[in-house]
C-alpha cells in the first residue's frame, strides 16, 4: 500500500479506499484541482503475470478509446519507472452493490428497468467496438449518487474484456470498428468471470463467448434486482456452473413483480443458449418501453 | 446482524416475506431449520452408524439441499414447511445409507495406505486436479446439448442426488416421465461423449412392449436405490433379460457420471 501523500504523475494520493483482486484505489487529486479522482493501481506481486498485466494495460487502452457517458471516463494511465501500471479514473464512490445492499430487498420495476437500461446502453457501446465486459455485476457498475432513482450508471472494470478479433459483439450495422490492444497468451485457465452472473457458455468456453454472455448476465442482474435475490443460489464452482448450464432459471418469481414483456424479455435474456437471447441494443430498446 | 430484524416473526411470516424477496428471511429460515433438522436426524439416526457420516453432517445436508431448491417449495406454513424438511431429510438419510455401501463396496478396490508406492498416486497433482475440473466442465457441456428437459432431470437426480419422487416434484412431472427423461438422457450422453456402444449390444428396443418393459425395469432401479437399497447390478439385470443389454450401459453410465462430478477439488 502507498503512504497518503504519495505522488503518481500529477496525481497526490489523498487517502487509500479499497483493494480488488487485481489492483488498489486510492483517492487522488491533481495538483492545484480539488476535484477527486480514483487511482487505480495493479498489485505489485501481480506484476510478475504478464497476462494480469496486459489485461490492466488492455482496460486502460478500451477506456482511451470508449469515451461514453455511461462508461467510466480515464483521465490518465502509464507506467513509472519501479512501480506497478496505473489508471487515473473518474471519482465514483458508490457502487450498485452498496445501493442493492442498502435497498435491502426488490426495486421497483420502473428503477429496476431504468438501471438495466443504462447498464445496456453502456454495454451495447462495447459491442459496438467488438468488445465483451465478460464481468458484468454490481461491483462493477457505479452510481453518480446513492439515490437510484436519480443515479446516472457508469460501467467499470473493464479488466477481462475480451476483444473480437474481426468481428463485432452482435453491434449494429455500420458500428466502429474493433479496438487494438495488446495481445494476450492463450494459455492457461478459460475459466474468467464471477460464477453468480456467468453465462453458460462462459464458463464451458469463455474464449470463444460474444456479447450475448453479457446479455445473459445483466438478465441474472435484472432478475436479482426485481425478485431482491439471484435466479440461483449455490456453494462451489462447479454447482453454479452446473445451475446456469442446466437447471431452469426460477422465473415464476417475476410473477406479480414485473409486467409481462418484462419478464418475457427477462426470460430471454436468461435462455440457455445464447441465441435466442436478444442483442443488448434490443435490451435497451425493450426496456425503454416498460419503464 | 442481517436476521436480527426477522427474530421475532413467526415461520408463516418469514415465509411470507421470502416470497416477496427478502433474502434475510430465507437465511432466517434456515437457521432455524437447522436445529429442528439436527434435532429430527438425531431422533432417526439414533444408535445407527451412517458411515461416517454424522446426525449433524446430514442435517447439514439437509438444509444445503432445502436451501438451493426452496424456490419449488410452495406451502405457506410451518407444518407444511416442517414436512417437506422431513421428505428432504428421509431422502439425505437413504443418499447417506447408499454412500456408506458405497465407500464399503470401493474399499475391496482399494489399496492399503501402508504401501509405499501408493502413496505419491493418492497425492492430487494440479494436473490431476485440472484434469477432474476438465473433465467436469466436459460433463456439463455434453448436458447442455440436450434437451433442456433431459439436462435438467440429470442435474436434479446425479449431480444434485435427489430422488425420482423429488425431482418429479421439483420438474412437476411424474415419476414415470422422470425415469424416461433420465433414461433417454444418459442415452444420449453416453452417445455425445463418444462411448458409442459396439452395434448390435446396444440396440433400439424392437417393440412397444420391449421399450415399456425397459422404461419400467429402469424406474424400478432408480426407485429402489432412492429407498437406500444396494441393488446388486447382476441379480437386477438378471431379472431382465430381456432388456439387460439396454440396461447395462445406463447403469454403468450413471455411476460414471456420479464419478466424473465428485472427482477432485472444486476450485476455478
Amino acid at each position: 500500500m502507498l503512504a497518503e501523500g504519495s505522488r503518481i504523475g500529477d496525481y497526490d494520493l489523498l487517502r487509500y479506499v479499497t483493494s480488488g483482486a487485481m489492483s488498489e484505489v486510492y483517492e487522488g487529486r491533481r495538483a492545484g484541482s480539488e476535484a477527486s479522482v480514483a487511482v487505480k493501481i495493479l498489485h505489485l506481486d501481480l506484476c510478475l503475470y504478464p497476462n494480469v498485466v496486459t489485461r490492466f494495460l488492455n482496460e486502460a487502452l478500451a477506456l482511451e478509446v470508449l469515451k461514453h457517458e455511461r462508461i467510466i471516463a480515464l483521465f490518465a494511465w502509464g507506467r513509472l519507472p519501479e512501480m506497478p501500471p496505473f489508471m487515473v479514473l473518474e471519482w465514483l464512490p458508490c457502487s450498485l452493490e452498496q445501493a442493492l445492499e442498502r435497498a435491502g430487498g426488490p426495486l421497483t420495476t420502473s428503477i429496476a428497468a431504468r438501471v438495466a437500461a443504462q447498464i445496456a446502453e453502456a454495454a451495447a457501446v462495447l459491442h459496438d467496438r467488438g468488445i465483451v465486459h465478460r464481468d458484468l455485476k454490481p461491483a462493477n457498475i457505479l452510481l453518480t449518487e446513492d439515490a437510484l432513482a436519480h443515479a446516472e450508471i457508469k460501467l467499470a472494470d473493464l479488466g477481462l474484456i475480451k476483444v473480437l478479433g474481426g468481428r463485432t459483439a452482435n453491434a449494429v450495422p455500420g458500428a466502429a470498428a474493433p479496438i487494438d490492444v495488446f495481445p494476450l497468451s492463450t494459455a492457461g485457465s478459460d475459466l474468467l468471470g464471477t460464477s453468480e452472473y456467468m453465462a453458460p457458455e462462459q464458463w464451458i468456453q469463455s474464449k470463444s463467448v460474444d456479447g450475448k454472455a453479457d446479455v445473459y448476465s445483466l438478465g441474472v442482474l435484472l432478475f436479482q434486482m426485481i425478485t431482491g435475490g439471484l435466479p440461483f443460489l449455490a456453494a462451489q464452482p462447479k454447482e453454479w456452473m452446473a445451475l446456469h448450464t442446466l437447471r431452469t432459471p426460477p422465473l415464476g418469481r417475476l410473477d406479480d413483480r414485473a409486467p409481462l414483456p418484462l419478464r418475457e424479455l427477462i426470460a430471454r435474456m436468461l435462455s440457455k443458449k445464447s441465441a435466442p437471447r436478444p442483442t443488448m441494443h434490443q435490451v435497451v430498446n425493450e426496456l425503454a418501453l416498460v419503464q | 446482524m442481517s436476521h436480527h430484524k426477522h427474530r421475532a416473526a413467526s415461520m408463516k411470516e418469514l415465509i411470507k416475506s421470502e416470497r416477496a424477496g427478502d433474502q434475510e428471511a430465507l437465511d432466517e429460515i434456515f437457521r432455524r431449520s437447522r436445529a429442528l433438522l439436527t434435532e429430527w436426524a438425531a431422533q432417526r439416526l439414533k444408535g445407527v452408524q451412517v458411515g461416517f457420516a454424522r446426525p449433524s453432517d446430514i442435517a447439514q445436508d439437509t438444509a444445503t439441499r432445502a436451501f438451493q431448491s426452496f424456490a419449488t417449495f410452495k406451502g405457506r406454513e410451518e407444518g407444511e414447511l416442517n414436512a417437506w424438511l422431513r421428505t428432504i431429510l428421509n431422502n439425505c438419510i437413504a443418499q447417506a445409507h447408499r454412500d456408506a455401501r458405497r465407500m464399503k463396496r470401493d474399499e475391496s478396490a482399494t489399496s492399503s495406505l501402508e504401501d509405499p508406492e501408493e502413496v505419491p498416486a493418492r497425492e492430487k497433482s494440479q494436473s490431476q486436479t485440472a484434469s477432474h475440473h476438465e473433465e467436469r466442465r466436459r460433463l456439463v457441456a455434453h448436458l447442455s446439448q440436450l434437451p433442456l428437459d433431459q439436462g435438467e432431470a440429470i442435474l436434479l437426480y446425479h449431480l444434485h442426488e435427489r430422488s425420482v419422487a423429488e425431482v418429479a416434484l421439483d420438474m412437476t412431472r411424474t415419476e414415470a416421465a422422470i425415469g424416461g427423461l433420465l433414461q433417454r438422457g444418459i442415452k444420449a450422453l453416453r452417445r455425445s461423449m463418444n462411448d458409442d456402444p459396439a452395434p448390435g449390444s446396444d440396440e433400439a428396443p424392437e417393440d412397444l412392449e420391449h421399450l415399456y418393459e425397459a422404461e419400467t425395469a429402469f424406474l424400478s432401479y432408480l426407485r429402489r436405490r432412492d429407498s437406500g437399497e444396494n441393488v446388486d447390478q447382476e441379480a437386477f439385470l438378471a431379472q431382465h433379460p430381456r432388456c439387460a443389454n439396454e440396461l447395462r450401459p445406463m447403469l454403468d453410465w450413471m455411476e460414471r457420471i456420479q464419478l466424473i462430478w465428485a472427482a477432485g477439488s472444486d476450485s476455478k
